[in-house]
């Protein structure tokens, strides 16, 4: 493939927004954790989550970064959505 | 070496492209890629990229990079164009303004009830909290969220600024604003290779 000096990318906007719906998700967990009186054990599947979340995040910037269509890094990002919606629906309901 | 993509490519007026045509000066020629690559910078920036033949797929008669303009960072995407829809930036532009202006008032929003979250968390009866009493995960993590978020806002009015004031080729910009060749993106990619 002819992918030369034009092909690296800074995703600052979509980095931007996972680091923020990570972050988000982080808190959500913190809390949870505080209103359980610190029982890791309720929040295990939720830290479970959260941490596939940053790895789909991470692997979708990775590839976005590095000039990948969009049939590559789009399924990192809709797992990536798929999981925090998941996530913030079961914390939720804990 | 020049290219036009409404006579070179096929692409009708009707299509996608309309009557307006678009030349590209391709880069330096490499066959080694076996398949067309250019580089598409929007708003009217010097067009640049490869162009190499694809003898193994007849369907796929190119392949180009352009600029991301979500972003405005020399960060082409690859991208076929064969196969995509191909329409003019007016929609794109209008959607990131809109897009910053709800942004802005969201932002807004956000700024105020973030103000209140900040105040009781380092506040609490007329005094500040001790270091005991405050929720530093919290804090920090309220502190990068809204670092974040100004971050985001800033790269948004970047973006638009981008698009409607430094655009052009000369320099111009707001005139050009709703040119129609000054930028296309391509909305549906589907696999094909």
């Amino acid at each position: 493939m002819v992918l030369g000096a034009h092909t690296k990318k800074t995703p600052y906007k979509s980095t931007q927004l996972l680091c923020q719906s990570a972050t988000g998700d982080f808190v959500l967990i913190y809390r949870t954790f505080i209103v359980y009186r610190r029982n890791w054990k309720v929040i295990a599947p939720c830290v479970i989550l959260w941490l596939a979340d940053i790895a789909c995040a991470g692997r979708a910037s990775q590839l976005k970064a590095t000039g990948a269509s969009f049939d590559q890094f789009g399924p990192w990002f809709t797992a990536f959505w798929v999981l925090t919606v998941a996530h913030n629906i079961m914390i939720t309901c804990k | 070496m020049c290219i036009t993509l409404h006579s070179q490519f096929g692409l009708g007026g009707d299509m996608s492209l309309g009557s307006a045509s678009r030349t590209l000066t391709p880069l330096p020629f490499t066959t080694s890629d076996c398949q067309f690559e250019f580089l598409l910078v929007p708003l009217d920036c010097p067009v640049t990229g490869y162009v190499a033949p694809v003898p193994s797929n007849p369907e796929v008669r190119f392949r180009f990079r352009f600029q991301d303009a979500t972003t405005l960072f020399p960060s082409p995407s690859v991208l076929g164009l064969s196969f995509a829809m191909v329409y003019f930036s007016t929609d794109f532009r209008i959607c990131s303004l809109l897009a910053l202006s709800l942004q802005s008032m969201l932002y807004g929003i956000y700024l105020i009830t973030s103000g209140s979250c900040a105040v009781a968390l380092t506040r609490v009866n007329g005094r500040w909290r001790s270091r005991r009493e405050m929720q530093l995960p919290f804090l920090f993590a309220g502190l990068f969220l809204f670092l974040n978020m100004t971050c985001g806002l800033c790269i948004q009015f970047y973006s638009c600024l981008a698009l409607f004031v430094h655009g052009g080729s000369d320099g111009s910009g707001f005139p050009n604003t709703f040119s129609h060749s000054s930028m296309i993106q391509v909305r549906y990619i589907p696999r094909w290779c």
